[in-house]
């Protein structure tokens, strides 16, 4: 039991930290240039907050397009990807 | 499934899992007391809901009170027929709701075209989840009536069950006495906790690395002129959609399930290995067992089972299931298609099943899925035809062309291991091994890898949608 708990504690910890470091970089990484040079492709802009738009749902899906194009900006994500097809291999 | 959008915040988005998920557990796990936890637990789901359809979420929260209030009467006069009446009030309310939102078009369309007149379509559309939460909601005030679970006093409480995101768009459909204690006492143990990641990671495999491939490969087949199709081209698509639609769906499931486990929800499991069956009963009890155990309690059974007009109680059941997959005529026909096989099996073939041997059972329960697969694809019924005349070679279409020795070459590996865990095999390995240190500590590199590898092939699907269209 004690040995299993200490891997179900490692399992939580690796996970969670996961999940909050990606969430984290993701949200300092830089976002205002408009064109990322790594992709050669215009990114979408953080969308304009509009009542109409916000009951329409436009809004959020404006902001879940900005938010998963812009994801990959900071070059740290790159490496991180980087890393994880070198452990693949 | 058919409602999940590409436009809704899903599990398998990236917002969900660095923006939404994260802001969750934070909110979730520094509140200790379980009103508030309760109250957290809402407030995401409204919103997880809002996001997708922040118009829609009136008529979700309409449903919720109306329901609310009848059980309450169902309760209040027990024993008493205002108790049946409030009952049928509730069911009526609910069965109507899902008729104007999602068949009224369905029904509008059939009116015009049978006697020509000119009824106006409706464009309100589809709010995202509303068969799943229908479902729910009208499990609850049954089973209230049943006795089986007392009326819930709380509004907020009743919402939350209706709206939890972890269930609310794409299933399992969770019944509230299922849950019930669980939403005023729930423990949360760090062995569950990590359980509940395992399983939600094995989902997001599922989703991410197996489906969204298969989905790719399976679309190049499916979408094209079918002229150009080869016999072999339609059958590796099909199966590809074959692959899609389980992974898709059983998925989501798991991450649902998962993520129950990391709140401290049980959710009863929702696919079973349907692959595997022998027969279109068992592919049914293993196949979105949620709703099939739905219809079977709360249609099959009150109708009279298999004690009364049996036939009739099967084909009302099953046109119901085909019905409920969405407001069109193919998914009808593909209910009835098992209702007719059901029937045929249980009063025809019942002897020749048991003598025939378990690999041809296999055989013959998986080609009954594919060719299911072809009527619930594609919804032009025309275009359904001309594809199965592909597959069984009633057409002028080659054998086989350089498409699909390219598809096919490339994909060899992808479907022996799609096919390999479409099976118990590997789970049922991981059960014996599971409490060994080595695995277990395998179990928490596998998930890092899993996370890290999906999150890349999310951001990948950002830039590169139409991969497949360019050749």
């Amino acid at each position: 039991m004690g040995k299993n708990n200490r891997m179900s504690h490692i399992n939580i910890l690796i996970f969670v930290s996961l999940i909050f470091i990606i969430s984290i970089l993701n949200i300092f990484s830089p976002k205002d240039k408009a064109i990322s040079e790594v992709e050669n492709r215009t990114l979408a802009q953080r969308p304009a907050f509009t009542w109409d738009k916000l009951l329409k749902g436009e809004y959020f899906r404006e902001y879940e397009d900005f938010f998963a194009t812009t994801f990959t900006t900071g070059k740290i994500w790159l490496k991180l990807a980087g890393i994880s097809r070198h452990l693949k291999a | 499934m058919v409602e999940v959008l590409d436009d809704d915040m899903v599990f398998s988005s990236l917002i969900f899992l660095y923006l939404f998920f994260p802001l969750n557990l934070i909110f979730y796990f520094i509140i200790k007391n379980n009103t508030y936890r309760n109250i957290v637990l809402l407030c995401f789901s409204l919103f997880f809901y809002a996001w997708g359809e922040p118009f829609f979420i009136l008529a979700m929260l309409l449903s919720a009170l109306v329901n609310y209030f009848f059980a309450l009467l169902v309760d209040k006069f027990r024993g008493n027929i205002r108790s049946k009446l409030a009952l049928w009030a509730a069911v009526a309310f609910d069965l109507c709701m899902l008729g104007i939102f999602k068949y009224y078009n369905f029904i509008v369309g059939n009116i015009n075209y049978i006697f020509h007149t000119a009824i106006p379509f409706s464009s309100i559309g589809l709010p995202i989840g509303i068969s799943f939460y229908t479902f729910q909601i009208i499990s609850y005030v049954v089973d209230v009536y049943k006795g089986d679970v007392p009326a819930q006093k709380h509004f907020y409480k009743l919402l939350l069950y209706m709206c939890l995101y972890h269930q609310l768009i794409a299933g399992p459909i969770v019944r509230y006495k299922d849950i019930a204690y669980e939403i005023d006492n729930r423990q949360i143990t760090v062995d569950r906790f990590s359980s509940g990641i395992n399983r939600f990671l094995a989902g997001l495999f599922k989703k991410v690395i197996i489906a969204n491939a298969a989905g790719k490969v399976a679309s190049t087949f499916l979408d094209g002129n079918l002229s150009e199709l080869s016999v072999l081209g339609a059958w590796l698509g099909i199966i590809m959609y074959t692959i899609q639609i389980y992974f898709d769906f059983s998925g989501y499931s798991c991450m649902a399930i998962g993520l129950g486990r990391m709140f401290g929800f049980t959710y009863k499991e929702n696919f079973n290995y349907p692959y595997i069956a022998k027969s279109v009963q068992d592919f049914w009890r293993r196949w979105h067992i949620s709703l099939s155990s739905f219809f079977r309690d709360y249609v099959y059974i009150p109708l009279g089972g298999n004690r009364k007009n049996y036939v009739r109680n099967v084909m009302i059941v099953w046109m119901l299931t085909g019905l409920w997959h969405g407001a069109s005529w193919n998914f009808i026909i593909w209910g009835l298609y098992y209702g007719i096989l059901l029937l045929v099996e249980r009063k025809l073939l019942a002897r020749v099943l048991q003598k025939i041997p378990a690999v041809l059972l296999h055989i013959y329960l998986i080609i009954i899925v594919i060719v299911g697969w072809v009527l619930f694809y594609f919804t032009d019924i025309a275009r359904a035809i001309d594809f199965l005349k592909i597959m069984f070679g009633l057409s002028n279409n080659p054998l086989y062309d350089i498409k699909f020795e390219i598809e096919f070459f490339n994909n060899v590996i992808f479907l022996v291991i799609a096919a390999l865990l479409s099976t118990p095999l590997l789970k049922d390995i991981y059960m014996k091994l599971k409490d060994r240190t080595f695995i277990r500590f395998a179990t928490v590199v596998v998930n890092a890898l899993i996370l890290l590898s999906s999150t890349v092939l999310l951001v990948g699907q950002t830039y590169n949608p139409f991969l497949y269209y360019r050749f």
